[in-house]
């Protein structure tokens, strides 16, 4: 189980966050406010889980951005499902830079997360260009979401 | 509708609709011992998660069930049996659900300091499951299910006067090739499944993001619909003021997309 983590560089009014680990009932975001922040990059690859106390704490940590121009990066499903589920987990100005979307080959039973990035695989509209994933054997694997579901916050 | 033979001897298949959007909600009523037919359950095919939980809180039937290709007669046996015995439920606990898995493991705590091994010795034991899907879930069911009993239960004992004693809860996993069973007991009792219900409706309808408590005392209110996404069967048993016990089934062996395509069912034991 890892632990919670968060780093931050500030550069001015910039500032860069990284979490990783658990958030759970035990995650302090108090020490970390992103009040004054003019722009707030977030990098969450290493969030391992989250659960509903999680939820509340980052929603209330990641108000304190105020009106800062906010960006996630190498967004993993669990925090995709979250952003697509409760309002206010992405703030309304917020904007997802690059999230990983999970692969399946029936064949193998192999699963894959492969990376997208804003302006490579998908726009502001929604996806543009679905990159070909293979398996260890070479077998072509398929996107494992519900494109509706999963990509719904593409839409906002 | 075509039932295996044990289930026709036990059931008369009234259709019902009772559920806007869903054509063919039966309602099934099980001959008891004594000849009443007093118990009933619903079994649906096209129910959408918050109709399943519509469908409980209107209707004095404890159980909806969904059928799933390859998956409905076992889920069907499960649920006859938690019907026909409810006490076994409580007593037996994920081998109620799963008779003969393939994998079982138990653990109890009592104590915050105890859940990064309880965490660790879970995750080790799904892991052998070689599903990365169901590892997923079952690390978000684990956070709830834990943080339910160690937090919000023992609290709503003590506001309904229930005994705090002290006593441990079990986390326990039981598997086979196509399911994993976690099922989380706790020592009070205090669960309201109709308020639990409620809740669950509450984040539906109005959305995750508008029915978090961001201001009130207490839990974030989300867990519930949480447990629900992450399974495929959910079961809250509750004998009041002694134990609660909650347990969720996740499918194995399955994509993401194949997961979130089955339907939901919803059971609650109450004696």
């Amino acid at each position: 189980m890892g632990k919670f983590d968060v780093k931050i560089e500030k550069n001015g009014g910039e500032v860069r966050v990284t979490l990783a680990g658990t958030i759970d009932e035990d995650a302090d975001f108090n020490p970390h406010s992103l009040q004054g922040a003019s722009k707030v990059d977030l990098h969450v690859g290493d969030v391992k889980s989250i659960n509903s106390c999680g939820i509340r704490e980052w929603i209330k940590w990641i108000s304190t951005a105020g009106g800062a121009q906010v960006q996630y990066f190498e967004c993993p499903k669990i925090i995709v499902d979250q952003i697509n589920m409760v309002q206010g987990f992405l703030p309304a100005q917020g904007k997802v830079m690059s999230f990983y979307v999970p692969f399946y080959s029936d064949d193998s039973g192999t699963e894959k997360n492969v990376l997208f990035t804003q302006g490579k695989e998908y726009g502001d509209g929604g996806l543009t260009n679905v990159p070909e994933v293979k398996d260890d054997s070479g077998q072509a694997m398929e996107m494992d979401v519900v494109e509706a579901k999963y990509f719904k916050f593409l839409k906002k | 509708m075509k039932w295996s033979p044990l289930v026709a001897t036990l059931f008369d298949d009234v259709p019902k609709s009772v559920i806007e959007g869903a054509d063919d909600l039966s309602i099934l009523s099980i001959d008891e011992k004594d000849g009443s037919t007093s118990t009933s359950l619903l079994v649906s095919d096209q129910l959408e998660p918050n109709q399943v939980v519509a469908a409980l809180i209107q209707s004095p039937a404890q159980h909806l069930l969904q059928k799933n290709k390859d998956r409905f007669d076992e889920d069907l046996d499960s649920t006859i049996r938690l019907v026909k015995n409810p006490s076994d439920y409580f007593t037996k606990g994920a081998l109620s659900l799963m008779p003969q898995p393939t994998a079982h493991l138990k653990i109890e705590y009592k104590s915050a300091a105890e859940k990064p091994s309880l965490k660790t010795q879970a995750m080790e034991f799904v892991a052998k499951l070689n599903s990365q899907n169901a590892l997923e879930s079952a690390e978000a069911i684990l956070e709830e299910l834990y943080m339910n009993s160690m937090i919000d239960a023992p609290k709503e004992a003590v506001k309904m006067g229930f005994p705090v004693n002290g006593n441990s809860c079990l986390m326990e996993l039981a598997a086979n090739d196509k399911r994993l069973v976690i099922s989380c007991q706790d020592p009070y009792g205090s669960l309201d499944t109709k308020k639990f219900f409620n809740r669950m409706h509450e984040v539906y309808v109005k959305g995750a993001g508008q029915a978090i408590n961001l201001t009130q005392a207490g839990g974030a209110g989300l867990g519930c619909v949480i447990l629900f996404e992450h399974s495929s069967r959910l079961i809250l048993g509750v004998e009041k003021g002694i134990r609660t016990r909650v347990s969720c089934v996740i499918p194995v062996g399955y994509s993401h997309r194949q997961r979130a395509q089955m339907k939901k069912s919803l059971h609650r034991v109450e004696s």
